[in-house]
């Protein structure tokens, strides 16, 4: 099995909820499938009866979510965040319990997670003989702005390849958030309309990353309740990752879509 | 302008060539995207960004990864830029 940090994209999704004490967050690889990682995640956050009553099932555009019995004992209390990915046989489930009377910002709770696993010799050669034009397609003007000053062609390809990883890890967390708190107001078309030239991710300060969402993605995270999307990037010599949280504000009835 | 049918596998095809590092003679509608390809959304990206560019479109990753084969997304692609 091949060298992973998982406790960088666990931390990771700590550090992104400020270490704030009503968010419990895990994450955990496995060389199986995507849900055995999500399991192996939720046995950590669930006391061993609940976990049995926690089931992981998938949404029509095939996110995953936990499907709960009521009689689990802490479910009116909590609300669960899943996101997993799967790459080069390595799949990393990660979890977040948050309880909302703990939470000392109720206004910026994370409503979504999302998780991205990239290793370079899966997408190492992805920018390969992209025209200008095509590159355009992919990254906004100040996303290719910031990845053309480096020197070095693989530090440029690096940069993107990060850039991707957040992305993705943003769709998702905005995903999650649009399931959870805010589908009824939109369709699933109008999710199915936005792409990842819907999320900027700019990195001005080292290590620092800011997601500005606009288009369809905007529009969903606007009605999902979404105020913000905070990500980290998890770079190593063999591979990228993130970690995004979706924050905003947790809609009462906003429901269970499947 | 209409784009033809063929016009459009033969594009299809070669940017199937391109992002999956493939021979373009191996390209047939009946390869399936996630078994055969094992595509994942940053295949995705790149799929879309290199469509897009070629027909003036605006095709989603989630519209493309919703087609079982290349025959399937042919068809989408033919509605998309067609319509």
């Amino acid at each position: 099995m091949c060298f992973l940090d998982i406790d960088a994209f666990e931390s990771a999704a700590k550090t992104l909820c400020m270490n704030n004490a009503g968010v419990e967050c895990v994450a955990v690889r496995s060389a199986e499938k995507s849900v055995d990682a999500l399991k192996a995640a939720l046995r950590r956050i669930f006391s061993p009866q609940d976990f049995l009553k926690a089931k992981i099932k998938k949404t029509s555009y095939g996110l995953p979510f936990i499907s709960i019995s009521n009689n689990v004992s802490d479910v009116q209390s909590r609300s669960f965040l899943v996101s997993a990915t799967y790459d080069h046989c390595v799949a990393i489930g990660i979890a977040a319990a948050v309880c909302e009377p703990y939470c000392s910002v109720r206004h910026q709770l994370p409503i979504g997670i999302g998780i991205d696993l990239m290793f370079h010799s899966t997408a190492g050669q992805l920018f390969t003989g992209c025209s200008a034009g095509e590159m355009e397609q992919m990254f906004t003007k100040q996303e290719l702005q910031e990845a053309s000053v480096q020197p070095d062609q693989n530090k440029v390809t690096q940069i993107l390849l990060a850039k991707v990883s957040m992305k993705e890890a943003a769709f998702k967390s905005v995903s999650e958030a649009y399931f959870h708190n805010g589908g009824r107001k939109m369709t699933d078309e109008e999710l199915i309309r936005a792409d990842f030239m819907d999320v900027e991710v700019t990195e001005i300060q080292p290590d620092q990353p800011k997601i500005k969402l606009s288009g369809y993605l905007c529009r969903v995270a606007e009605a999902s309740g979404v105020n913000r999307v905070t990500v980290t990037a998890i770079k190593r010599k063999s591979y990228v990752g993130a970690v995004a949280l979706a924050m905003g504000v947790r809609i009462e009835d906003g429901g269970n879509r499947d | 302008m209409a784009v033809s049918k063929q016009e459009l596998e033969q594009g299809l095809y070669e940017t199937i060539a391109k992002v999956f590092n493939k021979d373009i003679s191996t390209v047939v509608p009946t390869i399936r995207f996630k078994e055969d390809l094992g595509i994942k959304s940053v295949h995705g990206m790149k799929l879309c960004a290199l469509l897009n560019y070629k027909f003036n479109i605006k095709l989603s990753i989630a519209s493309l990864i919703e087609c079982a084969t290349l025959g399937d997304a042919v068809n989408m692609l033919d509605q998309v830029v067609n319509s």
